[in-house]
């Protein structure tokens, strides 16, 4: 049974595995692929750790966009509004 | 419509401003991407009544940060773009020689509380800053700006493979700096 496995290739290594699953992260995986990672998620706990890294690391980064974004003390400065209305003065739009 | 830069700029150069340096990161650069779209907004002058100022004004915006992202990863010197193979030794590193973790992945988990939180948030963004400058770009592109694939290779003219690549290698980055930086006890 396993040699099938390995002989289909869905036994694969972590290092195989954390690079399918880095690629998951940005869009739909290919059937086979999908198919080795749950594979391997059944046999390691350490890449099922590491995908959580990784959609961890991915909500962190928004989250700290959303909290500039919402940040209503952060403003555009009065130096640079003057400099951007002048500077578009200068040039009689 | 007559258009005005400085109605646009009181009601939502602030806004603009924000949403640029969530982006960019960087003061200078926020108010240069809002200066380039005011100028791209007055120029081109096509603002269709059926969306928002806003909207119109942030779409324009979208585009000038993508131009300074490009930019930036244009600035650095080519060595760091040349080993981008990942198949191997770049990612000795982390594993072994039959693939197994050199180092097993730790449990990592965004705090729950907002103090906490905010320490995480800021240990992260030390750790984009340790990156290398091109990763880190790419990496914000995609995570941050949430940008397609698809628009990062045309805007790159790389490969998708050295998209994924580059974005493989940076995660791999971070998530190792958050454990050294973040779950030391």
């Amino acid at each position: 049974m396993a040699e099938r496995l390995i002989k289909l290739k869905l036994i694969i290594t972590c290092k195989d595995a954390s690079k399918i699953i880095s690629q998951s992260l940005d869009g739909p995986l290919p059937w086979p692929d999908r198919m080795k990672l749950k594979f391997h998620f059944l046999i390691c706990d350490s890449c099922i750790r590491f995908n959580r890294q990784l959609h961890i690391l991915s909500d962190a980064v928004k989250g700290i966009r959303n909290n500039i974004e919402n940040n209503s003390t952060i403003q555009l400065s009065l130096n640079a509004k003057t400099r951007i209305i002048s500077m578009i003065d200068s040039k009689n739009y | 419509m007559t258009p005005n830069v400085n109605d646009w700029l009181n009601e939502h150069g602030d806004y603009l401003y924000r949403f640029a340096l969530a982006r960019l990161r960087d003061p200078h650069e926020a108010e240069d991407a809002v200066q380039e779209t005011m100028l791209a907004a007055i120029k081109g002058n096509n603002f269709e009544g059926d969306s928002s100022a806003r909207t119109w004004l942030t779409g324009i915006l979208k585009h000038k940060i993508i131009d300074l992202y490009r930019k930036k990863i244009h600035e650095q010197p080519l060595s760091d773009f040349t080993d981008l193979d990942a198949s191997d030794s770049s990612m000795d590193d982390f594993f072994d020689k039959s693939g197994h973790w050199l180092d097993k992945p730790q449990t990592l988990d965004m705090p729950d509380n907002a103090l906490e939180q905010k320490q995480f948030l800021s240990v992260l963004s030390d750790c984009v800053d340790k990156l290398p400058a091109r990763l880190a770009t790419v990496f914000l592109m995609r995570d941050l700006h949430e940008t397609d694939n698809e628009i990062i290779c045309n805007e790159l003219q790389a490969t998708a493979t050295n998209v994924w690549v580059m974005l493989y290698r940076a995660r791999m980055g971070l998530r190792k700096c958050l454990e050294m930086n973040w779950l030391k006890d």
